[in-house]
């Protein structure tokens, strides 16, 4: 069975987890634009980091058999970074319709604050004039009142509700995507914080399988992205029929991003060739080792 | 001199250096020999009447117990320019916190209730409630008078908030019980919900914030952890109930007094049913 990440943070992993990740069934994840630990201080670095998880990443993942995809955004914690904040969010155009780039996100609430508010607002309205699917990450604290109010503004600026996923929801949170507006409902499965593969597990035998994605949001924290299929075979071991977890696991995401201009759905039916000759800009993953090359590389 | 000269002896011949530069910078300023020495002065000093540290936190209300010798250094250091013109102060704060390390940037924002004009050091404070370094958070969020004194109530809750999240203890978060409300009674409540939703612990030092403001529901729950197995909690919830004028407490604190076996959650209870006799006793009158 294969599976789809979509909400993952690679540029912070390893090649160990990409080799990990593809052989236990990772075919295809999506990295949205998030922060890297420390304030960015300049436009510019934010912008080389958008260059970065467009085009490095991209390849770094194709080189273990992985589609990668991304979403691009100015995130919610350096909303409250004035050094920076309008800076980003007036090049983000550039780089709304660049190859593999699949959604607005993550965008929402950290704090709750009104810079927050303003550019979650902005970036809104530009998803509803590109038509882009948007990534919403709900706040770790205070998550009731900030998932509600970004319901508020999804529909304040008239983001169609089905080309939003509103992320890292938990008990509390579910029932009020799912029951109160249209969106998707995103969880993530973390070992020891937020959401838990048992968790979900009750939850999706709750609440069903409509409208519902599992990520990992492996990150620079302590976090495993191969929580998506540990998660599956927990189901799968509780009795989820195949069909199912398909759906979940594989066509949820999918079905969440074709809403969307840039996804080329076709590209998922192969897997990426590997072939560990190539480079990047003169960057080679490989340190002496000899390269995968899968059969149908052309011949060097 | 600053405050801080009354407990700490400086090392020579650095110090002398310091002093020098200094005088030179106030005659002739220029930043990069300013942070290079802002950055250089930990090496300098070190707390010489440690007994001495408790008469001067009383004296400038801020508990100096919790702070190394070079975050006074450096607090001492920026202090010898805080007669510059506000704005150039607010500049080379900003600076020192722009591009200082952890350990820098732990230093200022220990010592900025100190500072002249502390409204305008406001976006400092509001970064540092952003990081995830944890002992730069710490910096601001405890023993620190500066956010209780400065932040509106929305900076306030979530800062109190995120130190209930990543673990901190919230008694050393000056000024918490003046400034608890309703609305962060709410955001605690919340938290409490998905605590118990996601069957992890809740720690005991909420109580204080939700009791005075919790409606029937969040009582019946309050009650709960009253008689629950948990004895930092029954201690808690009895001790926070006690801080409140309410004689409906009185009946469940009764009730777990006659089983209750632990002699710290007795007194507690013991406490506050005297304390809600009495003020609402004295209400009535």
């Amino acid at each position: 069975m294969k599976f789809f990440d979509p909400h993952i943070h690679m540029s912070a992993r390893t090649t160990d987890d990409y080799e990990a990740m593809a052989k236990n069934g990772i075919a295809a994840v999506c990295e949205p634009a998030f922060w890297v630990g420390e304030p960015r201080t300049h436009v510019g670095t934010y912008e080389d980091y958008l260059h970065s998880i467009i085009g490095w990443e991209r390849f770094r993942a194709s080189q273990f058999g992985v589609h990668h995809f991304c979403a691009v955004s100015l995130n919610p914690r350096e909303a409250n970074n004035p050094e920076i904040a309008s800076g980003v969010i007036e090049l983000l155009p550039r780089y709304l319709h660049k190859e593999g780039v699949l959604a607005i996100g993550e965008i929402g609430f950290d704090d709750m604050t009104h810079e927050e508010e303003k550019y979650f607002l902005l970036q809104l309205e530009m998803a509803k004039k590109y038509r882009m699917p948007v990534i919403i990450h709900t706040p770790h604290r205070n998550k009731k009142q900030g998932t509600e109010r970004s319901i508020a503004l999804v529909r304040e600026v008239g983001v169609p509700e089905d080309s939003v996923v509103i992320d890292h929801n938990t008990e509390e949170t579910l029932p009020v995507v799912l029951y109160q507006c249209g969106c998707w409902a995103g969880h993530t499965i973390y070992p020891k914080t937020k959401m838990s593969a048992e968790r979900m597990v009750k939850l999706v035998e709750k609440y069903g399988t409509d409208r519902v994605i599992v990520n990992s949001s492996a990150d620079w924290g302590v976090s495993d992205p191969l929580n998506v299929p540990k998660t599956c075979d927990l189901m799968r071991g509780q009795g989820f029929a195949e069909e199912r977890l398909e759906r979940l696991f594989w066509h949820n995401p999918i079905n969440f991003f074709r809403h969307g201009p840039n996804f080329d759905v076709e590209v998922l039916e192969t897997r990426p060739l590997v072939d560990q000759r190539l480079n990047w800009q003169g960057n080679t993953v490989l340190r002496g080792q000899d390269p995968v090359v899968d059969s149908g590389c052309a011949k060097k | 001199m600053s405050v801080f000269s009354q407990v700490v002896r400086f090392r020579e011949p650095g110090w002398s250096h310091v002093q020098e530069e200094i005088a030179s910078l106030r005659k002739d300023f220029d930043l990069d020999r300013f942070l290079a020495c802002f950055a250089w002065v930990k090496k300098c000093l070190e707390i010489e009447t440690p007994d001495a540290l408790g008469a001067l936190s009383e004296a400038i209300s801020i508990d100096l117990r919790s702070w190394s010798a070079d975050e006074m250094g450096r607090a001492h250091f920026l202090l010898s320019f805080a007669d510059f013109p506000e704005e150039r102060f607010r500049d080379i704060v900003e600076k020192c916190y722009r591009y200082g390390d952890n350990r820098e940037q732990i230093a200022v924002l220990k010592a900025l209730s100190l500072f002249p004009h502390r409204e305008a050091f406001l976006p400092i404070a509001l970064s540092a409630c952003r990081s995830n370094v944890i002992p730069v958070f710490a910096a601001l969020a405890l023993n620190n008078p500066y956010p209780a004194a400065v932040f509106a109530a929305h900076a306030f809750d979530n800062l109190v908030l995120k130190a209930i999240f990543v673990g901190l203890p919230l008694p050393a978060i000056v000024g918490l019980s003046e400034r608890k409300n309703r609305e962060l009674a709410q955001m605690v409540e919340d938290w409490i919900d998905e605590r118990e939703a996601a069957n992890r612990p809740v720690i005991p030092e909420i109580w204080p914030l939700v009791c005075p403001f919790a409606g029937e529901s969040r009582l019946a729950r309050a009650y709960r952890y009253l008689a629950g197995a948990d004895v930092g909690h029954r201690r808690a919830v009895a001790l926070a109930l006690g801080q409140t004028a309410n004689p409906r407490h009185l009946p469940h604190l009764a009730e777990r007094l006659k089983s209750e076996t632990q002699t710290e959650v007795k007194t507690a209870i013991e406490d506050a049913i005297s304390s809600i006799e009495a003020m609402t006793g004295r209400e009535k009158k």
